[in-house]
């Protein structure tokens, strides 16, 4: 009789110090509760259903949202399919370009002696400056008499200066707006790859130099490879950043012209906030992007372990 | 009891949180009839008209504004759910209001919105602003844009703006440069185009034609449906996007009307896909484009732009030659409704200030304010812009004999988003992305596509 009491006695008194403790963390828990599981939780259900911002209650589909994404309605089918094939073009060209530019000045960085602090912030400035003023000060810059065109033509590059300039030719939009992309991302690969950079001890360079390694056979053979869980945080970011961003091409393009800049991001804000209201639809192309971005980090993260 | 008094101050201070968000969420009390708007420029207008109304009745406007467009949606979401929306929502008509009413957040006003009003507001208005069997019909049953829980017949909001689009700005001492006589309005499409290759050959980065191509609807509404219109005839443009298409979006007649539009491809000003409608306006008031296209609602945005009327001549998009119709004409179409929320506790005083708004003392004001047409009926020459009196005859003279261009009419489309993707195809054009019949054809599938998912 006299352990279950002693059993029962000991919680109790634990129970007034854990409603102490619980009362501190009680605000975050509250804060990610009804930010962060109620908000999933109800975009999820969301993605089963359609419904149009308005009327009181939602109409459940099942997976017919994700049907109609992944090819079965003709009026949804055709615009996502397009916006696929450029987000692609965004995840293969941004991560590639991001890692090689990064990595450049990073080296460069890395091997000033002076003013070096000077020069990272310098080269940071573009990732802390990015916003809506940029974004519209490089619509400016593309435009048909802006500054990109004025300094094509200066250099007698004239066929490179395009007559609608960037932002108005459906084949030049795309890449104008990723080249944006490119320069606000460059900043952060950077700073990661120069903070790996410095945990590489510098007799492992000095032992290769010692053995005759070129600088480029030293950055190819040790320093890269040394990078390797650097470069998959960057390659991750990279990946999500074209997956996900939405903002930029929206304050650029709108998706225009034609359609030629429409990225997957922009389509799922465009179905919840375009021409007709579609919460279920961009909710369903929002964790379908979500469930193709965990698995990319997977994948990538899994490839870089096994070549370490 | 030490404890007791900590909990009884707490809850106390709970409590006063509580209301005082509850007010300021609702936004007034007995005495405050409470506005939304989604437009700027409207702010004065509402704001010296409750002023007005607000003296006579003893009580006070709130006018609030949430600009853009997706943040007033999202506003008007949130606050449906929340309980607090304001008495007065601001919203397009022809669809916007339609469109909340059917979400049950806006009343049905038919029995308030007496005949004796309808008879002040402008001819063609009340048209539009009535709800008919065929649109309700062709909304289809898709739960994002179906309207069967209303009536045809029916009033959900009363239009207090109106307009058009398919108005053309010229500018003057650019036309007169290349030699072009602002004061001849070309006689018809082919005429115009032949202008604005006069004022491009002059200067090829000035003399151009603007409008927001980036928001492609601007193309299709304000350009190609007016011009097709007047080329096809009422039976054949309305029969092609009806359920049997006919004539066919590829027929000989349609394909001709393509074939009209493109000839402006060259002459659209460099970079103009990528200019938004803002832009395009901006652009024409600072002498970067000879010509703009737009509405009666483009006058208060060139206005801000600060654009000098006397620099201006307009004239609405004129009919090809060789077409069923040598000369269009518009109607008025109503362009913003103010709609009573479901929860309003002012229903009365809602429908007095609308009344107001639409009288011919509150509409003048609130055309001399914005600089956009009202939905009333408004004796001319009160206005002292000579531009807003020319736009208001626009809209109020037909040529004899025929029926005016209801611009805005989308009642013979089937619901969803065909409308958009058509404009999205024509866009094409002045992209050179795409040859006519292969848009001929894509915009017959789209139609196809689209009256298949509301049958």
């Amino acid at each position: 009789m006299f352990a279950p009491y002693r059993r029962w006695a000991a919680p109790r008194h634990l129970r007034r110090g854990q409603w102490v403790g619980l009362l501190f963390v009680a605000p975050a828990v509250i804060l990610f509760a009804v930010f962060g599981v109620y908000v999933v939780v109800y975009g999820f259900l969301l993605s089963f259903a359609r419904w149009n911002g308005f009327s009181p209650d939602w109409t459940w589909v099942g997976v017919e949202n994700y049907i109609a994404l992944l090819g079965g309605n003709p009026a949804v089918s055709p615009k996502v399919a397009q916006a696929t094939v450029n987000t692609l073009v965004g995840m293969l060209v941004l991560p590639i370009v991001v890692l090689v530019l990064g990595l450049a000045l990073a080296l460069l960085v890395n091997s000033v002696r002076r003013l070096r602090g000077l020069i990272r912030t310098v080269y940071f400035i573009p990732f802390v400056t990015t916003g809506i003023a940029v974004y519209y000060a490089w619509r400016f810059m593309y435009q048909p008499d802006g500054a990109v065109n004025a300094v094509l033509r200066a250099l007698g590059l004239h066929s490179l200066a395009p007559v609608d300039g960037f932002l108005g030719n459906t084949t030049t939009a795309l890449a104008a707006v990723i080249a944006v992309q490119v320069w606000s991302n460059v900043p952060i690969a950077m700073l990661l790859f120069l903070t790996g950079l410095q945990t590489i001890p510098d007799g492992v360079i000095e032992a290769a130099r010692v053995d005759g390694a070129s600088t480029v056979r030293t950055i190819w053979t040790i320093i890269v490879p040394l990078l390797n869980p650097v470069t998959a945080l960057v390659v991750v970011i990279m990946l999500r950043e074209a997956l996900q961003n939405y903002q930029l091409y929206l304050l650029m393009t709108n998706g225009g012209p034609v359609n030629a800049s429409n990225t997957l991001g922009l389509q799922s804000y465009s179905f919840a906030f375009g021409s007709i209201t579609d919460l279920g639809f961009s909710s369903a192309l929002g964790w379908l992007l979500a469930a193709v971005a965990i698995i990319l980090a997977i994948v990538n993260l899994r490839v870089l372990r096994s070549r370490q | 009891m030490r404890r007791s008094r900590k909990l009884l101050a707490v809850l106390s201070t709970f409590a006063a949180v509580a209301a005082f968000s509850a007010c300021s969420s609702q936004g007034g009390g007995d005495s405050v009839l409470t506005v939304w708007t989604f437009k700027q420029s409207e702010i004065k207008a509402l704001e010296a008209a409750g002023a007005d109304w607000g003296k006579q009745n003893n009580m006070t406007v709130k006018v609030s504004v949430y600009t853009p467009d997706d943040a007033y949606r999202t506003k008007i979401q949130a606050a449906a759910k929340s309980k607090t929306l304001p008495d007065i929502i601001s919203i397009h008509s022809q669809g916007g209001d339609w469109k909340l009413a059917q979400a049950g957040i806006v009343q049905d006003i038919t029995d308030d919105f007496t005949s004796s009003w309808q008879d002040q507001l402008l001819p063609g208005v009340i048209k539009g602003a009535t709800l008919t069997e065929e649109t309700i019909k062709n909304s289809g049953s898709d739960p994002t844009t179906t309207l069967n829980n209303l009536k045809a017949g029916h009033f959900y909001g009363v239009p207090y703006m109106a307009g058009t689009p398919g108005v053309i700005y010229a500018n003057k001492t650019l036309l007169t440069a290349a030699g072009v006589d602002p004061s001849t309005t070309p006689a018809s499409w082919q005429e115009w185009v032949a202008a604005i290759q006069k004022t491009q050959a002059h200067d090829s980065s000035t003399g151009g034609l603007a409008t927001g191509l980036q928001v492609p609807e601007t193309g299709y509404y304000w350009l190609y449906r007016p011009m097709a219109y007047a080329y096809l005839g009422a039976d054949a443009f309305y029969g092609r996007q009806g359920r049997s298409q006919n004539p066919s979006w590829a027929s000989e007649a349609s394909i001709k009307t393509l074939e009209l539009y493109n000839q402006l491809t060259p002459l659209w000003v460099p970079g103009v896909l990528g200019l938004g409608i803002d832009q395009a306006d901006q652009a024409f008031a600072s002498g970067k484009a000879a010509w703009v296209v737009g509405g009666t609602f483009t006058l208060s945005s060139l206005s801000t732009f600060g654009l000098s009327p006397d620099q201006v001549t307009i004239f609405p998009v004129p009919a090809a030659s060789g077409g069923v119709s040598s000369r269009i004409s518009y109607q008025a179409s109503p362009l913003i409704s103010g709609a009573v929320s479901s929860t309003s506790k002012h229903r009365a005083q809602a429908i007095s200030f609308l009344k107001y708004l639409t009288s011919v003392k509150g509409a003048t004001a609130f055309a001399e304010n914005t600089l956009d047409l009202p939905a009333a009926t408004i004796p001319v020459d009160s206005l002292s812009s000579p531009l807003l009196k020319q736009l208001v005859a626009l809209v109020t003279s037909p040529a004899a004999g025929q029926t005016a261009f209801a611009a805005n009419d989308f009642s013979a489309d089937p619901g969803g988003t065909v409308a958009h993707d058509t404009a999205v195809q024509l866009a094409k054009f002045p992209a050179k992305s795409a040859s006519i019949p292969d848009i001929a054809n894509t915009i017959s599938q789209l139609y196809t596509s689209a009256w298949k998912a509301v049958n």
